[in-house]
């Protein structure tokens, strides 16, 4: 999301003016790459660095929050809904478990 | 006026929700500029990033018009966003059935990333096989 925030802004060249000395005064592009390399090593050991990967699954009957690695069926730690809480919504599209995931998110 | 349409209802959310941020964000200047964020909604760093790029996704860029008062949110918001990196040295990484690998793209040996984490999402990090489900939800 960070990344996401910083790509978007659409000045790759521009330097940071704000941050700690390993941030400031460098290039969006380089801090976004090197967020880019912390990335493998997050999904790999979140207890060191510490990250959280979204993923939905509503083709599996389950939507929410998976914390561990972007690879499929890591046995990673899973936060998220099971069944039966999409079940209550009424509705098995993402649409309709918006507002779940809303205050998924905030928590 | 234009017909209630399903397309002018979401134009009049997006409006409205774009309005609720620049309301809502805390300003304060530090010691390195203008900043400011959503302390006082939530405390995490990603809740910046996402109303960041709620503003760019919508045309309203750091760079744009000064005219246009949410330039100066998104130019706060990005700021503050940087406070929250923090890097470390980085090297070879040895993985899972994957085996070793140098994740350093640029070769700069250093891998930065958000420093922040709740204490109960970094116990619910470790990372180990047959891990119970934690569940948020009320």
């Amino acid at each position: 999301m960070f990344m996401d925030a910083i790509i978007a802004s659409g000045t790759p060249d521009k330097l940071t003016t704000s941050g700690n000395s390993d941030i400031s005064g460098r290039k969006y592009r380089d801090i976004v790459q090197d967020m880019w390399t912390a990335t493998p090593t997050v999904n790999m050991t979140m207890g060191t660095i510490g990250a959280l990967a979204l993923r939905l699954e509503p083709g599996a009957g389950q939507l929410g929050l998976s914390v561990g690695s972007h690879r499929p069926d890591p046995g990673g730690t899973r936060v998220g809904l099971d069944r039966a809480e999409v079940g209550q919504t009424g509705k098995s599209d993402l649409a309709g478990l918006q507002p779940t995931l809303g205050r998924l998110v905030r928590l | 006026m234009r017909d209630k349409t399903l397309q002018i209802e979401v134009n009049v959310a997006i409006d409205e929700g774009l309005w609720a941020l620049h309301k809502g964000m805390t300003r304060f200047s530090d010691s390195q500029s203008d900043k400011g964020d959503w302390q006082t909604w939530s405390g995490y760093g990603a809740v910046i990033a996402a109303n960041v790029n709620a503003f760019e996704v919508n045309g309203h860029l750091e760079q744009g018009d000064s005219a246009n008062p949410y330039v100066e949110t998104v130019q706060r918001g990005i700021r503050r966003l940087f406070d929250y990196l923090a890097s470390t040295a980085i090297s070879t990484q040895t993985y899972p059935d994957i085996g070793t690998v140098n994740p350093d793209s640029n070769g700069n040996g250093q891998a930065i990333y958000v420093n922040q984490i709740s204490t109960s999402i970094r116990a619910a990090c470790s990372w180990t096989p047959l891990s119970p489900v934690v569940r948020l939800t009320s």
